[in-house]
C-alpha cells in the first residue's frame, strides 16, 4: 500500500478528491460554493494554516493503519466522507449553540445552514458506503448506531447546564463518551467491523482529549456562548467545586447574575479571571495532554511494525 | 486518579508555584505518567510568567 508520508500530500489529495466530487455531484452549484467555502475555516481541510487538527487526514491515516481497504482512491474517499459529515455537524452544533458571531450564520443564514447540513449528512454517508471495505450492512450499522449515540449525547448536552444542580466530573465524563467519542468510534467502525478494545481505549482517549480542548478554548472565548449559557462543561465545573469549598460558592452567585440579553463583558472577564485562578483551566488541559500522551502510547505499543502510519497520526494528534 | 491530580493543582494554584511542598504532593499521590505531564505541563506556563519552577 502506499503510505502517504507527508500531511501536505494527504491534504492535497482530499482537496482535489472533494472538489471534483462535488462538482459532479448534482448539489445545487450555490450549495458548492458555500460548502467550499466553510471548508476554509479553521481546521477545515480547504484551511491554509500550516499545521493544523484535520478530522478527514486524521480518518485518513487511521485508514492507512487499520484499514482492510488498500486502493487509494477508496481511502480518500472515506476521508472526504468524514471531513463532510464533520462539517454537516459543525453547522449543527453552531444552531444549536446560538452561536450566532461565527462563519456560518455569518455567511449562510439558519435556513440555508439547515439544509445543508441536511445535504452534507446525506452526501457524507453516500460516500462512507460507496467507499467503505467493510460489508454495507456492518458499515451502515457502524454510521447509524454512533451517529443515533452523538445525537443523543447532543440532545442531553442541550440540558447539560448550571441550574439547580451542578453535574459532577463523572457525568460530564459520561455526556462526552456519548457526545463526542462516538464520532471517534464511528472514523475506526468505517476501517474495521470487528469490535477491538485497543481500538475502543484509543477512540476514548482522542474524544475525551479533543473534547476538554474545545471545552477550555470555548470559556474563555468571546466567541462562543458557552459561560453566558452556563454549559457544565469541566473547567466551569471543576471552578464551581473549588469556589463552593473555599469561598461559600462565591462563583455560583456571579453565575446567577449572567444574563443571555444582557452585555456582560465586564462580568463575563471577572468570572473568566476565577476560574483560571482556581486551576481548573490548567486541571482540564493537563487532562487532555494526559489522554494524547496515553493514545501515542497505545499506537506505539500496539502497532510497532506501522511507525510511518503511526508517525502520521501522532504528528495529527500534536 | 482524577481527584489526586485535582488536588495538586489547586495547591499550586492557590500557592501560585510549583515548589517543594507542592511537588512532594505530587510525587506522593500521582502516577509517573501523570507527574511528567504535570511537571511538563507548569514548566512551560510558570516559566512564560517567571514563576519559581523548582
Amino acid at each position: 500500500m502506499a503510505i502517504i508520508r507527508t500531511e501536505e500530500s494527504a491534504r492535497n489529495y482530499l482537496r482535489q478528491f472533494l472538489h471534483n466530487y462535488l462538482s459532479s455531484s448534482g448539489l445545487n452549484p450555490e450549495m458548492q460554493y458555500f460548502t467550499i467555502k466553510l471548508l476554509h475555516g479553521k481546521g477545515k481541510i480547504y484551511n491554509e494554516a500550516e499545521s493544523h487538527f484535520n478530522w478527514g487526514e486524521f480518518s485518513f491515516y487511521i485508514g492507512q493503519l487499520i484499514g482492510y481497504e488498500k486502493n487509494l482512491a477508496h481511502q480518500i474517499g472515506i476521508a472526504a466522507g468524514v471531513e463532510l459529515l464533520v462539517l454537516a455537524s459543525d453547522i449543527i452544533d453552531d444552531l444549536a449553540d446560538g452561536d450566532y458571531k461565527g462563519d456560518i450564520h455569518k455567511i449562510l443564514g439558519q435556513s440555508k445552514a439547515l439544509i445543508l447540513a441536511n445535504a452534507l449528512l446525506t452526501e457524507s454517508v453516500s460516500l462512507l458506503l460507496t467507499y467503505s471495505s467493510v460489508p454495507p450492512g456492518k458499515q451502515l450499522s457502524n454510521v447509524i448506531n454512533n451517529l443515533r449515540d452523538a445525537c443523543n449525547g447532543q440532545w442531553s448536552d442541550l440540558a447539560f447546564i448550571i441550574g439547580e444542580t451542578i453535574p459532577t466530573e463523572e457525568d460530564y465524563f459520561k455526556l462526552i463518551d456519548q457526545k463526542s467519542v462516538s464520532f471517534v468510534r464511528l472514523i475506526f467502525g468505517l476501517y474495521q467491523s470487528d469490535q477491538d478494545p485497543i481500538l475502543e481505549e484509543l477512540a476514548t482517549y482522542i474524544g475525551f482529549s479533543g473534547q476538554l480542548q474545545n471545552d477550555v478554548k470555548d470559556i474563555l472565548s468571546d466567541e462562543s456562548n458557552d459561560l453566558i449559557y452556563k454549559k457544565a462543561t469541566l473547567p466551569l465545573i471543576k471552578a464551581i467545586d473549588y469556589s463552593v469549598e473555599k469561598d461559600q460558592g462565591w462563583l455560583l452567585r456571579k453565575l446567577k447574575k449572567l444574563d443571555p440579553n444582557l452585555a456582560n463583558q465586564k462580568l463575563l472577564d471577572e468570572i473568566r479571571s476565577y476560574i483560571r485562578s482556581t486551576g481548573a483551566i490548567d486541571y482540564c488541559l493537563v487532562l487532555a495532554k494526559l489522554y494524547i500522551q496515553r493514545a501515542k502510547q497505545l499506537l506505539t505499543q500496539y502497532f510497532p511494525t506501522e511507525r510511518e502510519y503511526v508517525e502520521n497520526i501522532i504528528n495529527q494528534l500534536d | 486518579m482524577n481527584q489526586k491530580l485535582w488536588d495538586v493543582i489547586k495547591l499550586i494554584s492557590e500557592r501560585k508555584e510549583f515548589g517543594e511542598k507542592e511537588m512532594a504532593l505530587a510525587y506522593e499521590t500521582l502516577d509517573p505518567d501523570v507527574l511528567s505531564v504535570l511537571q511538563d505541563h507548569f514548566k512551560k506556563r510558570l516559566s512564560m510568567r517567571s514563576e519559581k519552577w523548582l
